[in-house]
């Protein structure tokens, strides 16, 4: 009866209300909207999760930091000491000098100790929250 | 519209009940608001985060170094009383240690201080970045329901198509087979009848 009854009665597929076809391109479009907007805030995470060198590139950092801060602080020292009106003798410079190095190499070490293990936790965070 | 559609008065589609054009309605009228008012106000505030990120990292890390310079200067303050207060000459080697102690404590606290602040802006950035990304990913969830939803009443129309198709093909089977038979019996050639 194919051809007589859709000669009779119409084709062989539904012709759907414009409501519903209008439902489903909205839908559609908001899926792709929010997917496209989605989409490059995804990427950005994971390649930070996945980043091999963040933890790297955060240990130096924080190296810099700690250089910077122990630089200013024997400026500091410097013209604190130039202030009193009491010139330090070779031994006192030495001392000083020493002191300084130690506290600055606990404080790069302890610096980037923490750099290196709050990336890590970042990271983890990422692949925590997206999950 | 078919011969037999304009003759019955078939439109193709299944005629929509009350409740069904409303719950249409509803759901266009939800999905154009959110269209028009909240994804650009999402999209603008994950915009405003990534561009926020690099500002408020440095503002964290200034006071985190003020705060430790400022503490390091009350410490040296009260080193130097203290110590003055006891007598200790300015080239003393007391009062010298207690300055070196004093501003490398500032130093390690300041680049400590820096430290964390870097690691708690990146933090606050992908804090932000999820808040984003769990925003859009409740909307693309939200528009496959609605997806859903759509598919759901197209299966509805096309099995009452299908049923009214069925029935409208039965009808013009037992209308042709009347035909036939008025035919075969002579009825509609107008013989006389027995």
């Amino acid at each position: 009866m194919g051809m007589l009854t859709d000669f009779l009665i119409g084709p062989n597929s539904p012709s759907y209300d414009s409501g519903t076809q209008q439902l489903g391109n909205m839908s559609r479009n908001q899926w792709q909207m929010a997917y496209g907007a989605a989409m490059p805030l995804q990427n950005q995470l994971i390649q930070y999760a996945e980043n091999p060198s963040a933890i790297g590139e955060a240990m130096q950092a924080a190296g810099a930091d700690t250089n910077a801060a122990f630089s200013t602080a024997a400026t500091d020292e410097q013209r604190l000491i130039s202030q009193l009106g009491a010139p330090l003798s070779p031994e006192q410079q030495a001392s000083a000098a020493k002191s300084q190095a130690l506290s600055k190499g606990l404080a790069t070490a302890g610096n980037e100790n923490l750099a290196a293990q709050q990336t890590y936790a970042n990271q983890q965070g990422v692949l925590q929250g997206a999950g | 519209m078919s011969l037999l559609g304009g003759i019955l008065g078939g439109s193709g589609g299944v005629p929509q009940s009350p409740a069904m054009q409303d719950f249409l309605a509803a759901s266009q009228q939800k999905i154009q608001n959110w269209q028009n008012t909240w994804f650009p106000l999402q999209s603008y505030f994950a915009a405003q985060n990534q561009a926020n990120a690099p500002a408020l990292t440095n503002m964290m890390r200034g006071q985190a170094a003020g705060g430790a310079e400022a503490k390091g200067a009350g410490l040296l303050q009260g080193t130097e009383g203290t110590l003055a207060g006891t007598g200790s000459e300015p080239g003393s080697g007391r009062l010298l240690s207690g300055i070196t102690n004093d501003i490398n404590a500032t130093a390690t606290a300041k680049s400590g201080g820096l430290t964390g602040a870097s690691a708690m802006g990146s933090r606050n950035y992908i804090q932000g970045v999820l808040q984003a990304l769990g925003g859009f990913q409740s909307d693309e969830n939200q528009a496959l329901g609605s997806l859903g939803q759509a598919a759901n009443l197209e299966q509805g129309e096309a099995g009452a198509y299908e049923q009214r198709r069925t029935g409208e093909e039965a009808g013009i089977a037992g209308l042709l087979g009347k035909g036939a038979g008025l035919l075969m019996s002579g009825g509609v050639s107008g013989g006389a009848p027995s």
